[in-house]
């Protein structure tokens, strides 16, 4: 520790660290290592249908940079995304194309449904008869963020809520029982048994 | 020009069947269906009316109608010359049971997209078009939504399509059970 | 230049080696299509032979929509068309409705709705050059003019709540007063926009790459244009001028001293992508100098808006056109009336379509990269064109 450190108070520094900690040697369970790699770089698919998609591209910018959270190379091919998010209403026509890339992605994989189109048909929701009513009548959706568009930091609070939905992966659940989500009403994220609440 | 001096001269050279309308918001030019190729070939070509944009092609479904005693269509052209600076809107009619208007795509290549728009949403056949396929809607889409008459799709390819509203019970359920 | 690149290339002049047509499908998910667009090409090497767009992926059934509310309901669907442009949608379908409804505008509606189209025109051309950036490979100058853009619409949420649908501009007038202090913000941000727009052009417009990658490509004519029915910046870069705000002037438009920008073919031929561009960004400074005019007689009394506005609209039977210059081309509105307080019909007419319909004009005999220029330069919206 430098002079500098020992002096300064704004400075965070471990008076007594663990030995290992010194020698940089960290004990956890491959899941926590694994989950951690994996929520610390979400990367979305570049799925941008209508308005919603302006909104993405907002937060993508400097002003609302999802970068910071590691989610800002957005891939172009579903091969090679983490998190598809459904910006802007699916109509009927597109919907085959909704599932065929969903179906492309390798696990684990998450959906975010983003804006009132996807969730339910939004301003399109009785009278569109070439929207789709809701995008989880094709793909099985994890966090929905609502809003007309939703504004940058509402599809940021979303993608902070899918790193967290990251910790119920794990290596020994390869058919992610766990983790599947579940279609469920408000926002109750999905939780084992005795898990607190997130 | 003036739209009142065209629509005069379209009705005097023309003969029977066009009418040109000024009272109202818009001031137009009825034509039977049969006449329209020919009227919009005059009004492209000829050097005074010099018509060559096509705005517009809309397709109006009268069924209902308050005011109107048939189930006709109309469909209403917006023309326009960008060099002598003038507009001038056709309107004609057919009938439900079978609806056909000679296609303009040959004159303007806009009116291309626009016929195919207008035979996906009501179902209005333009014959001479050289692809007159949906545009919009899904290629095996059924039915021409924007008819009045037009029953809301139950499922489009095992997929649920009705709203769904407020109340408890399926969403529709997903793919992954 | 592209062509001559392509009859230098082995295999054309390679007699006895055989090539097969490819045909590749761009899309509907696709980085360069600006949306759900659908491009189906027939390609030969890299060669272009043939393009073939297909729309309606995004067709969420605006007309039946709209018939579905009364007028002022329908008034959040238009927002939906266009979505870059918002307020000129608005606008559009609120003069559509007022023709036939009749009735007076308050001044200071006049005002404030030419304020807030104006803003809007530059945040959309913002948006048209910072993607257009993208598709040349040019990451940079999108994130500065998503920069530029965030003031304009942290000035519109200021105004009517609302970052990107506004549903401000009803027929009658506008559905909110201005909050106090807006128009020094306004302000503000034209002496910033100013000069930021001197940044952008030094990086992007201006820059050896960008020019190289865009003058020459993808030459649009007037004649093509006109029968393609292609409006906007697209038409005014092939050297037209035509504007619908001083042709048949809507509002209070012609109060107000603006050019009508053709671009300056400095580099290139007129008609070319790097025309189209710079059309668009003579445009911001035209818009910027409306918008001067506007603040420096902006009326300092006038009743208030919110008060004046009507809660039913009920027009007199009948149907007319009415069309307003939005940011991609002319926007037009078919509104046909029954005298109730729901339309029976409102068609509208989108510029993008018809700027869509003219890229397999552009693309024969292109590079496939130059393809994904040209779309990039006609500045297209998916709303509008599936409506």
């Amino acid at each position: 520790m430098s002079d500098k450190a020992k002096g300064d108070p704004e400075l965070l520094v471990n008076e007594n660290p663990d030995p290992l900690t010194k020698e940089n040697v960290f004990i956890t369970s491959v899941d926590k290592a694994l989950n951690w790699t994996r929520q610390s770089s979400v990367w979305p698919l570049t799925f941008g249908l209508a308005c919603c998609a302006i909104e993405m591209m907002a937060s993508l910018a400097a002003k609302y940079d999802i970068d910071r959270f590691g989610s800002g190379v957005m891939r172009a091919t579903p091969r090679q995304a983490d998190l598809m998010i459904v910006a802007g209403t699916v109509s009927h026509k597109m919907a085959p194309r909704v599932k065929r890339l969903y179906d492309q992605m390798p696990d684990p994989k998450y959906v975010l449904a983003m804006g009132g189109c996807v969730i339910k048909g939004g301003p399109y929701a009785k009278y569109g008869y070439h929207v789709l009513q809701g995008v989880d009548r094709v793909v099985p959706v994890d966090v929905y963020v609502p809003g007309c568009p939703p504004r940058p930091e509402a599809l940021i609070e979303g993608i902070l809520k899918v790193r967290q939905l990251c910790n119920n992966e794990s290596v020994t659940d390869r058919d992610r029982k766990r983790a599947r989500p579940k279609v469920f009403r408000g926002f109750e994220w999905p939780r084992r048994e005795g898990e607190a609440k997130v | 020009m003036e739209s009142l001096e065209i629509l005069s001269v379209l009705a005097g050279k023309f003969g029977e069947g066009l009418e040109a309308v000024t009272e109202g918001p818009e001031s137009h030019l009825k034509l039977p269906a049969r006449e329209v190729a020919s009227v919009c070939t005059f009004l492209k070509e000829d050097p005074t009316l010099d018509c060559d944009l096509l705005t517009c092609i809309s397709a109006v479904d009268l069924k209902g109608l308050k005011g109107e005693t048939t189930d006709d269509f109309e469909v209403v052209y917006h023309l326009e010359s960008t060099r002598k600076l003038h507009t001038v809107c056709l309107r004609l009619r057919v009938p439900r049971e079978s609806p056909k208007v000679p296609s303009v795509s040959a004159i303007w290549e806009t009116a291309n997209w626009h016929e195919r728009e207008a035979y996906d949403l009501m179902g209005i056949e333009f014959e001479g078009h050289p692809n007159l396929v949906r545009i919009l809607c899904a290629d095996d889409w059924v039915g021409h939504p924007l008819r009045k008459d037009y029953e809301y799709p139950k499922e489009y390819h095992g997929v649920h399509c009705e709203f769904e509203g407020n109340q408890d019970g399926t969403w529709g359920g997903h793919p992954g059970k | 230049m592209t062509e001559a690149i392509a009859r230098e290339s082995s295999v054309h002049s390679a007699p006895d080696i055989r090539t097969e047509e490819l045909l590749l499908n761009m899309g509907p998910q696709h980085p360069s299509t600006h949306g759900v667009l659908r491009v189906i090409v027939r390609t030969d090497g890299e060669m272009v032979l043939d393009c073939e767009p297909v729309v309606g992926y995004l067709h969420r059934c605006f007309e039946k929509c709209a018939e579905s509310g009364t007028y002022v309901q329908a008034v959040c669907y238009t927002d939906r068309l266009d979505y870059l442009m918002a307020m000129g949608n608005n606008l559009g379908y609120a003069l559509a409705v007022e023709k036939l409804a009749g009735g007076e505008i308050p001044e200071m509606a006049e005002f404030i709705r030419v304020l807030v189209t104006e803003l809007n025109r530059i945040g959309s051309h913002l948006i048209a050059l910072g993607t257009f950036g993208l598709d040349t490979g040019a990451i940079t100058p999108f994130f500065y003019s998503f920069r530029d853009r965030e003031m304009v619409l942290d000035i519109l949420e200021e105004i009517c709540g609302q970052r990107l649908n506004y549903n401000y501009i009803r027929p009658g007038g506008v559905a909110y007063d201005l909050p106090e202090g807006i128009l020094k913000k306004v302000e503000k941000f034209l002496d910033h926009m100013e000069k930021s727009l001197v940044e952008i052009n030094d990086l992007l417009t201006y820059n050896g790459i960008f020019i190289h990658r865009t003058a020459n490509v993808g030459i649009l004519d007037v004649e093509t244009a006109i029968r393609y029915g292609v409006t906007g910046p697209n038409l005014r870069s092939t050297g037209l001028k035509r504007d619908l705000r001083k042709l048949r002037p809507y509002g209070i438009y012609d109060r107000f001293e603006f050019n009508i920008c053709t671009g300056t073919g400095e580099y290139g031929t007129l008609g070319d992508c790097w025309n189209r561009h710079i059309v668009r960004m003579q445009e911001i400074t035209e818009s910027i100098k409306i918008l001067r005019q506007v603040l420096g007689s902006f009326p300092t009394e006038g009743e208030h808006i919110a008060k004046a506005m009507a809660r039913k609209v009920r027009p007199a039977v009948g149907a007319a056109y009415t069309a307003v210059e939005n940011s991609k081309g002319e926007l037009g509105f078919y509104v046909a009336s029954d005298g109730s307080d729901k339309a029976w019909r409102i068609k509208c007419r989108a510029p993008s379509f018809h700027n869509i319909s003219v890229l397999p004009a552009l693309c024969k005999n292109t590079m496939l990269a130059d393809m994904v220029i040209v779309l990039g330069s006609l500045d297209i919206v998916l709303g509008e064109i599936d409506r």
